[in-house]
């Protein structure tokens, strides 16, 4: 246990309304949809018909000559940037390469609605004509649009000059594969061998998508010296800076983003999509240009969609129920553009267990489809839809509780992670005790009209730290003032208001937080990870530390007292004795302020990771004529490590379960076999409603990270794991069969009973 | 979308003057017409607002104790109505379905008809109760069958100069009763993948005198089963009988694979929710279900 999680607090841990609801709920928070600026002009994109071809010409002379509109640019109007061309982005670093590939086709077009060109006009309606009179012409070549496609020999190469890295030397490399990475440990197919009982599985999992609400946006504008100023909505400002700039060619000192508010981003909103396009424009017209896309557009190749996947795994253990391996092959759709990171995915999947061997394989599958980029612990739902209905056959097969044989080989701190090393602090044992107490799971099912059943799942994802900063100042009557590079995705302003009331002994209304833009604050990587708040929350700790500091010495001199002597505590300095033996903070400052600012500075780097685990307990209804699923009852287990705030813990929790169940069910892009989205709206891409979701109860658990401000864990990202996992374990409890395909539809739920009924006939 | 001139006529004979004018849409709701100009699926010179002509927000009992409803009455005022709630609780349920509460306080049951879709929530229970609705047009006014209305996707019978006036419900029967099942993969905010709107009266021994079974959604129309419906006739409503009937009702649609749901998918569910339906209009006409 750290020392720090166990020293009271005041601020820390309550359940505050976020400090900027009234705004948020009112509709006066600001979006870059919502700005306007003085003779502001509609950027629209010109997009791909095809999934693979060839740009043969773009002739954009028939749109320029259009009255109203100003700027046209294609590909040709921004540098070229080779692959691999790294910058300091995330844990290892970007290729700015597939971000500029993102943003505008070059020599070919990669799936259907990349980006050929652009316009900038007066407005929409003039935009829209303009696209229309762009004239490209395509040498069409064959779309690989499915993994059997993409992997099939003889399949047309996205690629060419990819060189795929991972194989043995002198193995047969299928087409189309990014990268392969293999994690083992002991012999996986001799444990199998000698199991008591295995079970496998393989399933297919179709393109989801984050389903933010706000569509992809910015406003962009350039000043007559050549700066650049991009509004944007995004996860992280100084991403976008980085990309924008390097997409453009353009030093950083003449970029300034600004982060607005953001209407979800869910790891969507981390790759920029609009932002160099439209500060080309602004370059070129001199004038501001605002750029939103359309539904259709964000859910039809305008926008990086989370990865398909088709995942197989087999595990076997003792009679006893101890596990003796995991194996599993996890292919995931990169889309048009390699490069979707496999290896953690692969290590979340069987992260929550013990295991005496292990053999995991992992591929990224270039595919003729939107490039893919992260959502909510990316690729973790769609491993653990394999593992955990695996897991969960494996303790039908062996006559054992659910959630005993879970127990039997959770993973405690010290067990050997999937990598070989040791766990750091985890409470998985904690959490399945408590789920084993809960009436979630001790409660018999209430009889219904149709067939029920009960599913449990684990879940897993490390996160990240990488590095944030905060800076505080002191204003003339004490109060303070923060400052930081991120952007307040679930309700980040508060949660670290909170912190610094906290730190500095002050109420929450005594702190005002701004979300700085790339120029008034300092490098933090973006909100992703499920980072940001115990990392800011760390350099928030440490600015205010700072600022303590410097405040003590000046009131050591106020007080005229040894500096060591001063204490501080809920506002109020005190020395060794004497008449002036305190002065309140804010009192010191009505004196001190003009003998020059209090400038508190916070950085934290690389903090020990948070690793995310919980359980959720999940109760459904088949309908076996329909194969409809209601879910009846939810449960989430997580430990938090320890909760700034459990009302926006809750938050987090309940979203990522109502994220996870849309995509365990109900919501898929479809891709026709020549890579046309055939969905492209909310009407047909169905994301669940409030009336397709239960009450979603959260059990948080408190098991501090040591060296952590308050033991913070990440919280974000791990509650969306075990989702489809836990739901399909439900269903196979309920009608005896496996669904094997997500999202579980009711025509594939229809599908896999009449499969049953066919067999045992 | 394009720019159109708004006209809001106070008599049926201006809106048909009007309508007759081209280009022109008539607007009831707007619950879909809307939607569809600025999507760019429908174009419109002139949009005709029904909703200030007085004959079409109103709700009467007519003489021979059944219902004339203004096509422009709203699902809202549809549902206030308690006598038409009594007569025919299932097409006040069946509207509902319509979009969300907020929908439901502008879409009409009017403009669900004449907005042509297959899948239109409202029509296939219309259509089995017997429903006719009243046309009015240059040469004066009709009153035909509801059957006779849809033609396709987006399609119906109605000429240029004309516009629907009302939609007249018969006495609901003795010992009768009228449901419609739609199935969507989402519990709202959805489009029927399928339904069925069935309407059953009971005779005086228990048997089926009368059944009449609607589909959604297979079909470019709402569809009659009318094969489901010759076998029920004159049968005791066994459950073996139902579903029966639901069979050979799937074997009647004529659906497609779209990205919503494949054929089959559909044709599955015609033969649930058809039996289903045909099961709770039983039960409901043999506890009663005499007018009051």
């Amino acid at each position: 246990m750290s020392d720090e999680a166990v020293i009271p607090l005041r601020v820390v841990g309550q359940r505050l309304p976020r400090i900027d609801a009234g705004e948020r709920v009112t509709g006066r928070a600001i979006y870059p949809a919502d700005l306007v600026r003085p003779g502001m002009l509609v950027g629209a994109i010109k997009r791909s018909p095809h999934a693979h071809a060839t740009i043969k010409s773009i002739d954009l002379s028939k749109a320029l000559a259009l009255k109203g509109v100003k700027a046209v640019v294609s590909g040709a109007d921004f540098p070229e940037i080779r692959p691999n061309t790294i910058i300091p982005f995330g844990e290892t670093g970007a290729d700015l390469w597939v971000s500029a590939l993102i943003v505008m086709a070059r020599a070919k077009v990669l799936w259907v609605g990349h980006p050929v060109a652009a316009v900038a006009a007066v407005d929409e309606h003039i935009a829209a004509e303009a696209l229309r009179l762009i004239e490209v012409t395509y040498d069409v070549l064959p779309a690989v649009v499915s993994f059997d496609a993409a992997m099939a020999k003889g399949a047309s190469v996205l690629h060419p000059q990819h060189t795929t890295k991972g194989f043995e030397t002198g193995a047969a490399i299928p087409p189309n594969i990014g990268s392969r990475t293999l994690l083992e440990r002991g012999d996986a197919d001799l444990a199998l061998a000698q199991s008591a009982a295995t079970a496998s599985i393989a399933v297919k999992v179709d393109t989801g998508h984050q389903g933010y609400i706000e569509p992809h946006a910015c406003v962009a504008e350039a000043d007559p010296q050549g700066n650049v100023t991009v509004w944007a909505s995004t996860q992280g400002a100084h991403q976008t800076e980085i990309q924008t700039a390097g997409i453009l060619g353009l030093p950083q000192s003449k970029l300034k983003v600004v982060p607005l508010e953001l209407g979800g981003g869910f790891g969507g909103k981390i790759t920029v999509h609009l932002e160099p396009v439209a500060a080309r424009l602004a370059q070129m017209t001199g004038r501001p240009v605002k750029m939103v896309m359309s539904r259709a557009e964000v859910l039809a190749g305008g926008s990086g969609p989370p990865a398909a996947a088709d995942v197989m795994v087999e595990v076997g253990a003792e009679a006893d129920g101890r596990l003796k391996a995991i194996t599993g092959r996890y292919l995931l759709d990169t889309g048009g553009i390699p490069g979707t990171p496999t290896t953690l995915v692969m290590q979340a999947s069987a992260a929550c267990y013990q295991t005496e061997t292990l053999r995991l394989e992992g591929m990224d599958v270039v595919t003729s489809k939107p490039r893919t980029e992260a959502y909510r612990g990316p690729g973790g739902i769609q491993a653990a839809f394999a593992v955990e209905q695996a897991m969960d056959e494996l303790a039908i097969k062996l006559g054992m509780d659910a959630a005993a044989f879970r127990q039997r080989n959770a993973a405690v701190t010290g067990s050997l992670m999937p990598a070989g090393t040791p766990f750091p602090s985890i409470g998985l044992t904690t959490i399945l005790e408590r789920v084993a107490a809960h009436s979630c799971w001790q409660d018999p099912l209430p009889p219904g009209k149709h067939p029920r059943g009960r599913g449990l799942a684990l879940g897993y994802w490390r996160g990240t730290s990488m590095t944030s900063a905060a800076q505080l100042t002191v204003a003339g009557d004490g109060r303070i003032s923060v400052s930081m590079g991120t952007v307040d995705i679930s309700g980040t302003r508060t949660t670290m208001a909170q912190v610094a009331a906290e730190e500095m002994g002050l109420s929450i209304d005594d702190v005002h937080v701004t979300m700085g833009d790339t120029k008034s604050s300092a490098y933090s990587d973006a909100a992703a990870g499920s980072r940001v708040g115990r990392t800011m929350a760390a350099a928030v700790v440490d600015a205010c530390r700072d600022a303590l500091g410097q405040l003590k010495r000046r009131a050591a001199e106020r007080l005229q007292a040894p500096e060591g002597d001063v204490t501080y505590e809920r506002g109020v300095f005190r020395g060794g004795g004497g008449i002036a033996a305190s002065i309140t903070l804010g009192e010191l400052m009505r004196q001190t302020l003009t003998d020059g600012a209090i400038i508190g500075r916070g950085v934290s780097t690389k903090l020990p990771f948070g690793v995310e685990v919980g359980a959720h307990v999940v109760d459904v209804e088949v309908d076996p004529d329909t194969g409809q699923v209601t879910v009846l009852r939810y449960t989430a287990f997580q430990d938090v490590g320890r909760a700034l705030n459990p009302t926006a813990v809750e938050g987090q929790m309940q979203g990522s379960v109502v994220q996870g169940l849309g995509w365990a069910l109900t919501e898929a892009i479809d891709y026709d076999a020549d890579g046309r989205v055939r969905n492209a709206s909310l009407l047909d891409f169905r994301l669940p409603t409030a009336l397709d979701v239960p009450p979603i109860e959260c059990v948080i658990i408190e098991t501090p990270v040591p060296g952590v401000p308050y033991g913070l864990r990440g919280v974000g990202e791990m509650p969306i794991v075990p989702v489809a996992g836990a739901v399909a374990n439900a269903i196979r409890r309920a009608i005896g069969v496996r669904v094997t395909a997500m999202p579980m539809t009711p025509e594939r739920v229809l599908a896999a009973i009449k499969t049953k009924a066919g067999t045992s006939a | 979308m394009q720019a159109f001139s708004y006209e809001r006529p106070r008599t049926v004979e201006d809106a048909s003057r009007l309508l007759a004018g081209g280009r022109a849409r008539a607007l009831a709701g707007g619950t879909d017409l809307i939607p569809q100009l600025r999507e760019g699926r429908r174009e419109a010179g002139t949009i005709v607002d029904l909703k200030h002509i007085g004959e079409l927000g109103a709700i009467v009992r007519t003489p021979d104790k059944g219902w004339r409803i203004g096509a422009a009455v709203s699902v809202r005022k549809l549902g206030a109505d308690g006598d038409l709630a009594r007569d025919y609780p299932g097409l006040i349920e069946a509207a509902q379905l319509i979009g969300s509460l907020q929908v439901q306080s502008r879409a009409t049951l009017g403009g669900n008809l004449c907005n042509g879709a297959p899948s239109a929530d409202a029509v296939p229970l219309l259509m089995s109760i017997e429903a006719r609705v009243e046309i009015a047009g240059k040469g004066g006014r009709r009153t035909v069958s509801m059957d006779s209305l849809p033609l396709g996707p987006g399609k119906i019978a109605l000429a240029p100069d004309e516009l629907l006036v009302a939609i007249m419900l018969p006495a609901r029967p003795t010992r009768s009763a009228a449901r419609y099942l739609r199935f969507t993969p989402r519990r709202e905010m959805d489009i029927a993948i399928a339904g069925a709107g069935v309407a059953v009266t009971l005779g005086a021994g228990g048997e089926i005198a009368s059944a009449r079974i609607t589909l959604a959604s297979v079909a470019p129309v709402p569809l009659r089963a009318t094969r489901a419906e010759a076998r029920l006739v004159g049968e005791g409503p066994t459950a073996a009988l139902l579903a029966e009937a639901g069979q050979i009702a799937a074997g009647e649609a004529k659906p497609i694979s779209d990205t919503r749901a494949s054929a089959d998918y559909r044709r599955e569910l015609v033969a649930v929710l058809t039996r289903r339906a045909l099961d709770a209009c039983v039960a409901e006409a043999s506890i009663g279900g005499a007018t009051v």
